[in-house]
Order: C-alpha cells, then sequence, then structure tokens
C-alpha cells in the first residue's frame, strides 16, 4: 500500500503530544499555580459529553493510540516513536501539543504559568530528551499578547523550538488584528515561524463558525476551516507580511481546497483592499506563496486525489506550499507513503520534507538515529 | 473450498460480542460470536491498513422514518468501526456504509464444539491466538 | 414577419430592492405601530408625521434596522428604476428581489415591533412591486425569532401573486436555519410550495449574537465579501444534517451571496465526514450529503470574484464538480457590483449555460 518513502527525507509539521496527566504538568508549576491548577475552576471548564459534539469512539483520536502504560494518547514517546517515528521514517517531527488550546483557558491568568510550565516540561521531556528528530512549537497565552510575547523571547532560543502556536480564539479576533501585533513582533524577532492551528475556539469561548453553531459533529467538521481561512486572510491584509518580510505562517490541519476561491476572490478586489489596507503593496495571493504553507490535513478523501489535484493545479499548484502532517494521533492522520502515493512525482520531494524545512529554516536531510533503547528519552 | 477450516478454539473459549483476534498463516483475522452467529474478519481495514478488530463493535444504527427522531437498532447486524477514520463495516459481507471499501470476511462454523475458520483456497495449516 | 432569432431566457435571482424613504414602510404599519415609530423618529420627520411641519428634505431613514459603521446596501428603490433601467436594458426574463436593507427588518431586536414590520415590508412589496410586471417576483419575509409568527405570514401572503419564496435573511436566535427550531417555517414553506432562501448579511445585526465569518467580526469589508460564503455553509450543512429534507421532500433553499466557489470542496468535507459521522446524520439515509444538496439546494452565482487573468483557471476548476451545474442560478446583486450574465458564462464550463441561466431558476421557482 502506498509507496515506500524510506530513503525520501519526510518531516512531520504536525504531531500532537500530550502530558499524560494533570500531575505530570503541574510537576512545572509554581507552587501557588499548582494550587490554582489543582482546583476544578483552574483546569480547563470540565466539558461533559452531553454538553459537547459527541465523538465516536469518545475521542477524535486514533483509537489504537492509547499507550499501553496509560494516559493520553500522544503522552507517551516510545508508543509515539513506535507508532510514527519509527516506522514511517520520520526525519523530523514538529511537535504541536494536544491540544494545544490550553493556553487558550478561560483564567487568562493562570494561563500564562501554564503556558511557561507546557514549554518547559515540552524541552525537558522530549526535545532534550535524546531523539534528535524531535522540535516543538510554543504553547502560548493568546488572550494576553504581551505575556504571550514574553513567552516567546524567553523559551523560544531553544534550538530545537522552531515556532509559536497560535491556536483557538479566547479574544474572539482574527490573528491579524491589531491586539496580537506583539506576539507576531516576538516571532519575528526571534526568527520563529508562526504556526496557527484550527481548533480550540469553542473551548475558549471565541467564535468557531460563521453565523452559528452547527447541530451535529458531521456538520461541524465539515465547516472547522473556518476560522482558519479567516485568521488567514486577516493575517494576509493586516499587512504584517509587509512590516515583517522573513516572517513565516505554517497553517495546520485547515485543509487547502477552499484556497482558489477565497485568493482568487481576495485578488480580484486588490484595489478595493488597498483602501482599506494602504500597505499592501502586492496581491494577497503574492503573500500566501512567498510567506504561507499549510499543511496536508485533513484530505478530503470522497473527493479522491484526482479531483484535489485537479483543483490545486487549476490554482497554478501548490508543490511549494504543502507540507507532509501525519496530524498523530487524530483519528484521520496519515503516513507519508499514503500522502506522497496521491503526489505527482515532481511534488513529492518538496511536500515531503523541502516545504517544511523552508518554513522552518531547517535543512533537508536524514537524521540518524541511535537505536539503543536507552537513547531514548526517560519515561516517567 | 475445502470445506474443513482451520480450527481457531473451543466455541466456550468465545465470549459474546468480543472480537477474538487469532493468527492464522500469518495472517491476523479477527472472530466474533454475535447473537447465535459467527463472523470472521481480516483484522486491517482496506482504506489505510488500520489494526480493524481494535475498534468499537455495535449493533447497526439506523432510522425506519427519515422524518422522525428515533433511531433504531438493528441487533441482527453487528458493525465494526474502524479505530482510525472511524468508518464502519457490516460484518455480514465486509460492506463499508457510504462507500466501496470491503473488509475480507470468512465463513466460520462451530463442529463438535471447536471453531473453524474458512479462509478458502490458500487454507492454513495452523492456527494460534 | 419573420420571427426574431429566440434569445434565451435569462432569470435574475439576486436584485436587492428597498424602499427611498422609511416613509414608504410606516404607511403599512397598523395605526399603534406607525405612532411607535412617529415617535422615534428624528424629530423634523416626526413633526411632519403628525401633521405639525413640512415634509424634510432628506428622505427618513432611522427608525427601521440600519448598520451603523457599513456602508448602506446598495438597491432599487422603484419598479420603473428596476424595469427601465435593468431589466430591459440587461434582458433579463425574470428577477428576483431579495431586499436590501429589508433583509434585516426580521432581526430588529424589539421583537413585536420586528413581527409587525416584517408584515408592514410584505404588504409594502406586494403593492409597489409585485402583479405590475411579470418578470418581478419576490419573496415573503419573516420574523424568524418567532417560527410560529413566520408561518403565519408565510401563510398569509405566500400565496400572493408574485411571491416567489421565503426569505430567511436575520438570523435573530443565532441557530443555522436547518434548526429544528425553524420546522414552522419549514412546514409552512413546504405546503406553499415556496422555496427558502438565504442570504449571506443577515448575520450582521446586532441581536444576532453571532458573527457572519469563522473568526469574529471582519476586519475589512473585503474579507467580509470574500468570506460571505462561510454563513451559507453553515446555514446549509445544518439542512442536511437536521434531514429537513426528509421531512419535507419537495422543500428546496436558495443560498445567495456567497459565490459559487466554496460550494465542490464544501461537498467534498460533507461527504467525507459522513462516513465517519454517520451516526450525527442518520436521518440522510444511504445517499452521501452531496446528493441531498443536489437534490435540494441551489447556490447563486454572486459575488463572482477572480481575477482577470484568472478565466481558464476558473472553468477548470468548477469543472471539477459536475454537481454545481445542478445547483448553479444566475444571480446579479444589482446594483451592487455583481457578474452580468456574460461574465459568469464566460467562465462557467460551458454547457453549464442553460442550467445556470434559466433551467435551474425554472425548475426551483416553476417558471416555466
Amino acid at each position: 500500500m502506498g509507496l515506500s518513502t524510506s530513503r525520501s527525507v519526510v518531516y512531520d509539521v504536525d504531531v500532537h503530544n500530550s502530558w499524560s496527566s494533570d500531575e505530570e504538568l503541574a510537576a512545572y508549576l509554581p507552587r501557588a499555580a499548582r494550587e490554582r491548577f489543582a482546583t476544578a475552576w483552574g483546569r480547563r471548564l470540565p466539558a461533559p459529553a452531553a454538553l459537547t459534539y459527541s465523538r465516536p469512539g469518545g475521542t477524535t483520536d486514533r483509537l489504537d493510540a492509547a499507550p499501553p502504560e496509560g494516559g493520553r494518547a500522544g503522552s507517551r514517546y516510545g508508543t509515539l516513536a513506535a507508532q510514527l517515528l519509527d516506522p514511517h521514517g520520520i526525519d523530523r517531527a514538529l511537535l504541536t501539543f494536544n491540544p494545544g488550546s490550553d493556553g487558550a483557558r478561560h483564567d487568562a491568568e493562570l494561563a500564562i504559568d501554564v503556558c511557561r510550565a507546557a514549554n518547559d516540561w515540552l524541552i525537558d521531556r522530549w526535545l532534550d530528551g535524546g531523539d534528535p528528530r524531535l522540535y516543538g512549537v510554543l504553547m502560548l497565552p493568546t488572550a494576553t499578547p504581551d505575556a504571550a510575547a514574553a513567552e516567546i523571547r524567553r523559551a523560544g532560543g531553544h534550538p530545537r523550538i522552531a515556532g509559536a502556536l497560535m491556536v483557538a480564539n479566547p479574544l474572539n479576533r482574527p490573528f491579524g488584528h491589531p491586539v496580537y501585533r506583539p506576539i507576531i513582533e516576538a516571532v519575528a524577532e526571534l526568527d520563529l515561524t508562526l504556526v496557527a492551528h484550527i481548533g480550540g475556539d469553542l473551548r475558549s469561548h471565541g467564535t468557531a463558525f460563521a453565523s452559528a453553531l452547527p447541530t451535529t459533529r458531521a456538520d461541524a467538521f465539515a465547516l472547522v476551516d473556518q476560522p482558519a481561512v479567516h485568521h488567514l486572510t486577516s493575517l494576509i491584509v493586516s499587512g504584517v507580511f509587509e512590516e515583517h518580510p522573513r516572517l513565516r505562517l505554517l497553517f495546520n490541519e485547515c485543509g487547502y481546497t477552499w484556497l482558489p476561491h477565497v485568493f482568487w476572490s481576495l485578488d480580484a478586489q486588490h484595489a478595493a483592499l488597498r483602501a482599506e489596507r494602504p500597505r499592501l503593496r502586492r496581491a494577497p495571493s503574492d503573500y500566501l506563496r512567498e510567506h504561507v504553507w499549510l499543511s496536508s490535513q485533513p484530505f478530503d478523501s470522497a473527493a479522491g486525489a484526482k479531483k484535489v489535484l485537479g483543483l490545486l493545479g487549476a490554482f497554478g499548484g501548490m508543490e511549494d506550499r504543502l507540507c507532509f502532517a501525519s496530524d498523530y494521533p487524530h483519528h484521520d492522520s496519515e503516513s507519508p507513503s499514503q500522502v506522497a502515493s496521491r503526489l505527482p512525482r515532481s511534488w513529492r520531494d518538496g511536500v515531503l520534507a523541502g516545504n517544511a524545512a523552508r518554513a522552518l529554516r531547517w535543512p533537508v536531510e536524514k537524521t540518524i538515529v541511535e537505536r539503543p533503547a536507552a537513547a531514548r528519552p526517560v519515561e516517567v | 473450498m475445502d470445506g474443513q477450516g482451520v480450527d481457531v478454539g473451543a466455541e466456550d473459549e468465545f465470549a459474546e460480542a468480543v472480537i477474538r483476534v487469532v493468527s492464522v498463516d500469518g495472517r491476523d483475522v479477527g472472530v466474533l460470536r454475535w447473537r447465535g452467529g459467527w463472523y470472521a474478519m481480516r483484522n486491517i481495514c482496506p482504506h489505510l491498513g488500520a489494526p480493524l478488530c481494535v475498534g468499537p463493535l455495535q449493533a447497526f444504527l439506523t432510522v425506519d422514518d427519515p422524518a422522525g427522531d428515533e433511531i433504531v437498532v438493528d441487533p441482527t447486524r453487528p458493525m465494526l468501526m474502524c479505530p482510525w477514520h472511524r468508518w464502519e463495516f457490516d460484518l455480514s459481507t465486509g460492506q463499508s456504509v457510504g462507500g466501496k471499501e470491503r473488509v475480507k470476511t470468512y465463513p466460520v462454523r462451530v463442529q463438535d464444539g471447536r471453531v473453524l475458520v474458512d479462509l478458502g483456497a490458500r487454507r492454513a495449516a495452523t492456527a494460534g491466538a | 414577419m419573420p420571427e426574431a432569432p429566440a434569445t434565451p431566457p435569462l432569470h435574475d435571482c439576486f436584485v436587492r430592492h428597498g424602499w427611498a424613504s422609511d416613509a414608504e414602510l410606516l404607511a403599512h404599519l397598523p395605526a399603534g405601530w406607525r405612532e411607535y415609530m412617529v415617535l422615534h423618529s428624528p424629530r423634523a420627520w416626526h413633526d411632519h408625521l403628525v401633521g405639525a411641519g413640512p415634509e424634510p428634505p432628506t428622505p427618513l431613514t432611522g427608525p427601521i434596522a440600519t448598520q451603523p459603521g457599513y456602508p448602506p446596501v446598495p438597491q432599487v428603490t422603484s419598479l420603473a428604476q428596476l424595469c427601465d433601467g435593468y431589466l430591459g436594458p440587461a434582458g433579463v426574463t425574470r428577477a428576483l428581489l431579495v431586499h436590501g436593507t429589508g433583509l434585516h427588518v426580521g432581526g430588529v431586536p424589539t421583537v413585536r415591533l420586528a413581527v409587525a414590520l416584517t408584515r408592514a415590508l410584505n404588504d409594502w412589496t406586494l403593492e409597489r412591486w409585485c402583479g405590475e410586471d411579470l418578470r418581478v417576483h419576490a419573496l415573503v419575509a419573516v420574523c424568524s425569532q418567532v417560527p410560529d409568527e413566520a408561518a403565519t405570514e408565510i401563510r398569509r401572503v405566500g400565496g400572493a401573486a408574485g411571491m416567489a419564496g421565503v426569505l430567511l435573511g436575520a438570523d435573530g436566535v443565532s441557530k443555522p436555519f436547518g434548526h429544528p427550531l425553524y420546522d414552522p417555517i419549514h412546514r409552512a414553506a413546504a405546503e406553499l410550495g415556496l422555496p427558502l432562501v438565504v442570504v449571506a448579511g443577515g448575520d450582521v445585526p446586532l441581536d444576532a449574537g453571532a458573527y457572519p465569518t469563522g473568526a469574529g467580526f471582519p476586519q475589512t469589508a473585503v474579507e467580509m465579501r470574500t468570506l460571505a460564503h462561510q454563513s451559507l455553509a453553515t446555514h446549509a450543512a445544518s439542512f442536511l444534517g437536521q434531514g429537513v429534507f426528509a421531512r419535507y421532500p419537495d422543500l428546496k433553499v436558495l443560498l445567495l451571496g456567497g459565490g459559487l466557489g466554496w460550494v465542490g470542496p464544501w461537498l467534498w468535507r460533507m461527504d467525507t465526514n459522513y462516513r465517519a459521522f454517520r451516526h450525527d446524520v442518520l436521518w440522510l439515509g444511504d445517499d452521501p450529503p452531496s446528493e441531498h444538496a443536489a437534490r435540494h439546494l441551489r447556490v447563486g452565482t454572486h459575488p463572482f470574484d477572480h481575477p482577470a487573468d484568472a478565466g481558464d483557471a476558473v472553468t477548470e476548476y468548477f469543472a471539477l464538480e459536475p454537481a454545481v451545474a445542478r445547483m448553479a442560478c444566475f444571480a446579479s446583486g444589482h446594483p451592487g457590483a455583481g457578474p452580468s450574465a456574460a461574465a459568469a458564462l464566460g467562465v462557467l464550463p460551458g454547457d453549464w449555460a442553460p442550467r445556470v441561466l434559466h433551467g435551474n431558476a425554472e425548475e426551483l421557482f416553476g417558471w416555466a
């Protein structure tokens, strides 16, 4: 099935790792915050199954991803390596948290402490753990952009930190809104990649869907790209890519079949847009093609590869913009060979590694992994 | 077809509504006892190769009246949901719901208290749990 | 005399009409609500309306829903302007009036007033726009905040000559229009054989409690236009997900104001998710959402924005999903900046023309 990618360089830009229990994270919190974190109000507001959309199998993760020793999917290095990194020859994996919206919790002050703890935990348990394939992004308290910028400057210099994560929407504003400028400036200053990801909008009590809440997960999941599309148009029209010519944006798990109609529309209105945002010298799609990368997830399997590639072809191709993402351990995760098998040969190297390398300022090279199990990070 | 089948265990080793995966000639096969019937299916999702038998097993859900509000349970049709993309497979036929994919299924019979899975032409000689 | 070569019909499913002065609508309100509105009018108009002053030089605007901070929606304000200024010159054979400012009237938060205003709006539409020119068709405006009242209004005027459908503009309670809350509206429309018409932008009024796009209020008008389809997608998904078409097998829904481009990829996503989340939408039966969509949903072509040099690419794009050809209806958005029929046809796949220009609208509205 699929085709062998074992000799290709493979970079995976969206791997969701998690702490196995709240206690594991709490160890990284300052004492006062630890007590607060242990209260019901300090944790994320619990959402009983009846209060959110139901999930077949009780989770949106792969049902075989739960680690044998317990804990959440994506919480144990051993399982993650055995299910993803080793069998699929992943040379670099960008760890993006599961979920990354913990930084958008309702208690905005606690969120600042939680993000510091999460980033220290990420570096300690994963990035400094001895596996050279692991890279990460910083979790940000996005409701407090000044604090988020401070966190980027505190932890963003670690050599394995490749980006800063924007997810959820506690301020209920699109990411190009001026309120977020401190975050953009810090990311640009440290030459990190701005990594945006869908999800968490509802949990953070932000807008998640245009006009109204969908009535089932079936329709909600078909509309889940709406905030992402809006965040992307907002960032582009805000002019951040004029202000920061080296800024790079990687948008994960929001699909890409909406690109043609959205960017044709924006480009057609370039004159009107310049009247609203005079600093936008170039057509919106020019910024897309120079500053923005999108992950390969999710794939609209009902359409099939032919239609999807036809769509991208009509848009002038996206072979230099799409980045392979397994989206492990989410239920619709994919392997590099599955993604590669539906791409034209000339797209494969770029989608599997080359594009991520440019998005994340990485070289393109195989990673040599020491096989002895002792070299792996310590499991707790 | 040899009409014999591979012996995968004693009948009373199979609990009701629990899929037991046995290895037959290198192939992982799930075997199920469900409301008096027996089912066997390949433990590989035909979509992307997920370990199918990890998924939840449940009776087929449908509606009698599409204009109504009630969900109807059809206990005669055991359905297996893939642990990855959550596609459903009807174990009576192997057919996926809403798509063309079909999981390989095998005839099962019980003889003298032993459960026999008919793997067809490529008959296996040995089985192990 | 030789017959002139037959020109194919051109049906335009999206023309905005409105009133020049709020005073036009006030004349159709019952006495009590009329006096209420007079009381809430600017002083010069108040004095005029109670007989204590001359007619002010500027039209009355203000008591009826307006949108501060947004430019007024361009709209035609008289039948003569519509017929002589647009239908004749553009060769339009049928036109569907979908309101400009009137789109929001049902969302006025003072709900009893909203009900009275929508009644007045429909009587005004019937009196000023319908019956005289057979090319002109209109929609029953409803106050969707109170679906039973809305159903009563549909039954009151839905059978009048010239009424072709039911307008779902302002979304007064922030539920998507397929929600069972709106069943009385679905039922009344189905009983009268009237399609429902959802127009993007109905979510702008303050009372809607939701935003027109996925990540909070858009910062620019350009994004508002580019992302207008998101609102339509939310509503459309709810009609499918809630099995509305299983309850009312002949009901159709026309989606206006978000263009056509979003439809194909959205169908793909709906079908993909159907396989994972079938148990949420058992009411769809064995057919994937795209088949229900092709049977029951219609989509207007406005806005039709693409760069001038992208024509061939746009053609290639639309040809990927033939289901859209069954759904597309020419919609100009007149008098706003919308596509001419020629512009739309210049880039849609060649064999779509008969359906887009008139065929789909004929089926939808019974315009033979």
